[in-house]
């Protein structure tokens, strides 16, 4: 639960700063924010929110016409995009940013998330190949936006030092100001989808463990506490970003290295409940499902020891 | 006071609802969960550990 809200924080990060290119006040951006998040689930039922959910999902494919306005190398893009190049070598650092990258694309909070949405949502046995078709197409997208973000920033931004999303945008502005602009929208409405799925995340999962009600699909006076937890994160996460001189960036990326950290204690659980004949039946994991889902976790593990060491001993891993 | 015991007593009750794991698990498996859980936690502790340094070193 404290990484979910610490993840929700990074999302108010995310935000704030997108729109900090545009001039907009941090606080104007929290307080919208969470008016926009208010409407949404108290206005609607599931389907409400599912459907503006995908709506803000199509937008991060912004980032597509974003790649072909700045002309990329294709030679460029299949040498450095598709060739492993690791410049500084193996260090720490290289460690923590692939633990960044890794936390910014699966966290724990997605898996509590999908739980509760399968469930909120009334999916029934016969519904099991969607959702499965559903999640391969939403990874597949997912792998295809970043490939293209990669790519915007690899051509436009190569061999400029830059700490954070926003900061990337404000360069590309100075370079393509239509590329800049799309990249600003899109990290807006990055943070404004994780946003609302975790703050939910976390609410169904409060609901589950103390017995509360806990569906969109009621109303305040039915589920009170359901809603009390969402609004009580939302508004504690985002007026940590209104700290001053809080270290956003910093904050950012060890949220997403915790997260991900963190990540093999729940999927540990999942592989097991997965293998679980009496619970899941004839939906038991295969071999070929437990090599993988025992790789990803082991490949974890490892890599936050590596990181682990380089913090213990700074000088033992070049 | 009253609703603070009302949550202990709440939280009680779910433990108490949790203390027999659902999916069923050797003796063996549960220990290697818990010493990965320690093991894990303990990274997060080097974790904080490296954001403090670099936030007081600036």
């Amino acid at each position: 639960m404290i990484v979910d809200w610490l993840t929700l924080v990074t999302e108010f990060v995310g935000m704030t700063a997108a729109l900090a290119i545009f001039r907009v006040p941090p606080w104007i951006t929290v307080v919208a924010v969470i008016v926009l998040m208010a409407v949404i689930v108290l206005h609607g039922r599931y389907w409400t929110f599912e459907k503006l959910a995908l709506l803000f999902c199509a937008l991060n494919l912004i980032y597509i016409p974003a790649a072909f306005l700045v002309h990329p190398s294709v030679r460029d893009v299949l040498e450095q995009g598709l060739i492993p190049n690791f410049a500084g070598g193996f260090n720490g650092q290289l460690f923590f940013f692939l633990m960044a990258n890794i936390g910014t694309t699966i966290a724990p909070w997605m898996l509590f998330f999908q739980q509760s949405a399968v469930v909120d949502k009334g999916m029934l046995e016969k519904d099991i190949p969607w959702g499965r078709f559903d999640t391969l197409l939403g990874s597949f997208v997912t792998v295809v936006v970043a490939v293209f973000i990669v790519i915007v920033t690899g051509t436009v931004l190569s061999g400029v030092d830059i700490d954070s999303a926003a900061q990337a945008a404000a360069e590309l502005m100075k370079t393509d100001r239509y590329v800049g602009t799309f990249l600003a929208i899109g990290l807006f409405d990055a943070g404004l989808l994780g946003a609302i799925c975790i703050s939910l995340a976390s609410s169904w999962a409060f609901g589950e463990i103390f017995g509360w009600a806990h569906s969109l699909n009621t109303k305040i006076r039915q589920a009170p506490w359901f809603y009390a937890t969402y609004f009580f994160t939302l508004v504690t996460a985002g007026l940590i970003v209104l700290i001053p001189h809080a270290p956003l960036v910093l904050i950012t990326l060890f949220v997403q290295v915790i997260a991900v950290t963190l990540l093999p204690a729940a999927l540990v659980f999942l592989i097991l409940l997965l293998n679980d004949r009496a619970a899941v039946g004839e939906y038991c994991n295969t071999r070929a499902q437990n090599l993988i889902g025992g790789f990803i976790v082991v490949s974890i593990v490892v890599l936050s020891t590596l990181y682990g060491i380089t913090v213990m001993f700074p000088n033992l891993i070049h | 006071m009253k609703a603070f015991r009302g949550l202990i007593a709440k939280i009680q009750e779910i433990n108490s609802r949790y203390r027999a794991p659902r999916i069923q698990m050797s003796g063996a498996v549960r220990l290697s969960l818990m010493a990965l859980r320690l093991y894990l936690f303990a990274l997060v502790g080097l974790m904080v550990y490296k954001f403090v340094l670099l936030v007081t070193q600036g």
